[in-house]
């Protein structure tokens, strides 16, 4: 190449850089996706209709709750897998809802009544050393929501509808469960549950305190 | 005939280098070729929000980006103002605190309309389509157990006072409706008022003096913020009814949890905005530098009662290591 040549070369390649730094700062244009009706595509999210709380709700408990119980997890081999490995337990049986703190636990089974409180009945369940307590009053916060898996809080535009529907399973709880069971409740009774928990530690585990969604009163007449 | 060739293909390489450099994503960097993320807090006059922001601020800065706190000052034409001129800037990520649940959404989808993700930090925005992910504490779990600790410590008889936040924020309402989950089912706890004092400290003195001169039987004040809880302090201290009233927060900010410690404040709600802001900035980042984009839209943030009882493991802001 020639002395000339080289020159006109160089000078071809600093346009080149000045126009190609010109152009990363004030692109000419920029690469989009096009949906099928030629319109750019909006970034992708999730998008969820308004949900109804309370229609949700009776939704969930009346079909997709009774249903789930069969996804519970058998107490006696969550106590088991407890004395083996607390930490492992979580991992394996509990959900864990968002970053950090409790998780929430599903959970079905039978035990012997041993004692009723106020607010609980303690119940023995079978040769294990653990206990369980079952609510029997006023039920509060979202164990019921959180433990079993089936609610998506990315389904919910707002939080107040999300904690509603907390404040909705609760009620639920209290007047189909509880109620119509408290009375039958007494020491001896053998009682199968499914129920829900919230672990904040490994204390929790005993007695490890339940929300019922489900009592079954399998031998009321029975007494010790 | 090599010289003839490069003559004739250096316009096509020109023409190529120039192609290839204008195809931009929008979001150009700075000219110290760092990109740029914005972060917008509601108010920078609650010490809270001022950790919340420098925090995010901070660890963007850590993970190589420079980056902007932006003060909404709890006005949602301030945060708009702000939006555009990110928008303009071409910045490459904005973490966000909300000043309004609903007004803030139109915000932060104009932002994602220029391809700019948001993470909403602590409060959030009614959409579920707007933001990239929403990181917030679970406030009302955090307000049921404050609830319940309120009536261990009031008794199941007494009459007590809400101070509510700003009511166009959800975490208002989670909070109240959290606590009133609770509290409500003892007919014998009555509320004798509940009024807004905008998380603002010097607003909850006033409307604390004002409730109390008309209710001079007062047994506990619930607050929906630790700054509304301090004003309400001072507003007993000033009545001389601090040893009789009983005192109740939310956030554990740092002077409530000294509080707490001397047996001032009876309890407070540990938030941790530290690592909210800290995870939003990472998120951010991933969004940027590895194109993750299947972000959980919601991601509740654990929350912790803060008493007498376990303050030892705790410090402003946070736990203890």
């Amino acid at each position: 190449m020639s002395r000339r040549g080289l020159i006109i070369t160089i000078i071809w390649c600093g346009v080149a850089l000045g126009a190609a730094v010109l152009c990363y700062f004030f692109p000419l244009f920029q690469v989009k996706p096009i949906d099928d009706d030629g319109s750019v595509r909006q970034p992708r999210a999730n998008v969820s209709a308004p949900v109804n709380v309370t229609d949700y709700a009776d939704e969930l408990w009346n079909d997709r709750l009774p249903d789930a119980f069969g996804n519970a997890v058998d107490i006696e081999e969550l106590f088991e897998a407890v004395d083996r490995d607390a930490g492992q337990a979580r991992n394996k049986l509990a959900r864990q809802v968002g970053l950090g703190g409790a998780c929430f636990l599903f959970v079905r089974g039978s035990g012997h009544v041993e004692d009723v409180a106020a607010d609980y009945c303690t119940l023995k369940i079978g040769g294990q050393s653990r206990q369980v307590r079952i609510r029997i009053e006023v039920v509060v916060g979202n164990a019921v929501r959180d433990s079993t898996g089936l609610v998506d809080v990315n389904q919910f535009a707002n939080s107040q509808d999300f904690n509603n529907l907390s404040a909705q399973l609760n009620r639920r709880v209290e007047t189909h469960v509880i109620a119509p069971s408290r009375e039958s409740l007494r020491v001896g009774v053998r009682v199968g549950f499914v129920g829900c928990a919230r672990v904040s530690d490994d204390r929790d585990f005993d007695p490890l305190s339940l929300v019922p969604v489900h009592l079954d009163i399998v031998d009321p007449q029975v007494q010790p | 005939m090599n010289q003839t060739i490069l003559r004739r293909m250096c316009p096509l390489i020109l023409l190529t280098m120039i192609l290839l450099a204008g195809c931009g994503d929008g979001s150009p960097a700075t000219s110290a070729g760092k990109p740029r993320i914005a972060v917008v807090i509601s108010t920078l006059n609650n010490p809270w929000f001022v950790v919340l922001g420098e925090t995010a601020r901070d660890r963007a800065v850590e993970l190589g980006y420079e980056a902007t706190l932006f003060d909404s000052q709890n006005d949602t034409a301030k945060e708009s103002a702000h939006f555009d001129n990110i928008i303009a800037a071409g910045y490459s990520a904005i973490l966000f605190n909300p000043t309004d649940a609903d007004g803030s959404v139109a915000n932060v989808q104009r932002a994602k309309e220029a391809w700019i993700p948001v993470f909403c930090i602590d409060r959030e925005i009614n959409s579920t389509d707007a933001a990239t992910a929403q990181l917030l504490s679970d406030n009302y779990s955090g307000a049921v157990a404050l609830g319940e600790y309120f009536v261990k410590q009031v008794g199941e008889e007494g009459k007590y006072v809400e101070l509510l936040g700003l009511v166009g924020d959800n975490n208002t309402w989670n909070r109240s409706k959290g606590f009133h989950s609770v509290v409500d089912r003892y007919q014998g706890l009555e509320m004798v008022a509940q009024q807004s004092a905008d998380f603002d400290r010097n607003r909850a003195l006033e409307v604390t003096e004002s409730i109390l001169a008309s209710h001079d039987d007062v047994d506990a004040i619930f607050c929906g913020n630790d700054a509304m809880a301090m004003g309400a302090y001072q507003a007993l201290l000033g009545a001389g009814k601090a040893e009789q009233v009983k005192v109740f927060g939310y956030d554990g900010a740092e002077d409530v949890v000294k509080s707490i410690a001397e047996g001032n404040i009876v309890a407070t709600v540990m938030q941790y905005p530290k690592l909210m802001a800290r995870t939003a900035a990472e998120y951010a980042d991933e969004y940027i530098l590895n194109g993750k984009r299947d972000f959980q839209q919601k991601i509740p943030v654990n929350v912790d009662l803060v008493s007498a009882e376990n303050i030892d493991k705790f410090t402003a802001y946070g736990k203890k290591d």
